[in-house]
C-alpha cells in the first residue's frame, strides 16, 4: 500500500513473547497466527 | 477464562491495516478496501449483514473463527467513525447502521467520552480512554460464558496496540 496505518510500528513483538502458530496460505490471503508463549 | 485476542485483522505486505485520508466516502482510508477482498465472499462475512450464502473454505474457517466466543471489542476511535476532535453533536453513531453487526459491548477507545450508545441487536458503544479496564458490564449473561475481547482497530491502529500492549491489562470479564 505505501502509506497508511501501520498496525505493529513501534511495537517489537518478538521481545513480547509472541510466535507463529499457523501459516496457512489461500487464494486471497495468507493467514499467520501469532501467539503469546506464557 | 477469559482472552484479549487480535482477530482477522488485514495488513498489506508493508504492514498497512488502513489507508490514509479517511473519510465517509472511505471508510478504510484511501486504497485499503482490497485489503478485506478475502473476507467479504465469506459466508461469516455475510451472514454478519444479513445475508446468505457465501465462501465455507479455509478464508471462511478463520473468518469464523474470529468471531467465536466474543464477550466484547475494542475499537479505535476512527474504526468507529470519521469525526475528530470534540464531537460537535451526538448524531454520529458509528459506520454501521441502527443494527451493527457486533451484537455485544463496544468499547472506542477516545478522548472525547461519550455517553453509551445503546444499539438494536444488543451492541452498545462505550466511548471512553479507560473504560475498557474496568467492569462496567452487569447483565450476568455477559459475565457467564467463555469470554474473548477482541481488539479491532483500523486507523491510528498502531497507538491503539501499543496502548493495550502497554497496559497491565486484566479483563473486567472473567468469570469469578
Amino acid at each position: 500500500m505505501g502509506d497508511g496505518e501501520n498496525l505493529l510500528a513501534g511495537i517489537d513483538m518478538a521481545k513480547r513473547g509472541y510466535h507463529v502458530v499457523e501459516h496457512v496460505p489461500t487464494e486471497l490471503a495468507t493467514h499467520v497466527v501469532l501467539r503469546k508463549q506464557g | 477464562m477469559s482472552k484479549t485476542r487480535v482477530s482477522c485483522f488485514a495488513i498489506s505486505l508493508d504492514g498497512f491495516g488502513a489507508g490514509p485520508g479517511q473519510n465517509l466516502e472511505n471508510p478504510l482510508g484511501v486504497g485499503a478496501g482490497e485489503l478485506h477482498n478475502w473476507y467479504r465472499p465469506t459466508a461469516t462475512f455475510r451472514k454478519m449483514f444479513g445475508q446468505d450464502g457465501g465462501s465455507t473454505g479455509i478464508d471462511n474457517d478463520f473468518a469464523k473463527r474470529s468471531m467465536e466466543d466474543m464477550g466484547a471489542w475494542i475499537l479505535g476511535r476512527n474504526m468507529f467513525g470519521p469525526v475528530r476532535g470534540d464531537w460537535p453533536d451526538e448524531n454520529w453513531k458509528g459506520w454501521w447502521g441502527p443494527n451493527p453487526p457486533y451484537h455485544v459491548p463496544v468499547y472506542v477507545l477516545t478522548h472525547y467520552p461519550r455517553k453509551p450508545l445503546e444499539m438494536e441487536g444488543g451492541t452498545c458503544f462505550i466511548l471512553s480512554p479507560t473504560a475498557f479496564m474496568q467492569p462496567l458490564i452487569a447483565p450476568g449473561k455477559m459475565l457467564a460464558k467463555k469470554m474473548c475481547v477482541s481488539v479491532a482497530v483500523w486507523q491510528r491502529s498502531g497507538n491503539t496496540s501499543r496502548r493495550i500492549c502497554s497496559t497491565n491489562y486484566t479483563s473486567p470479564f472473567r468469570r469469578s
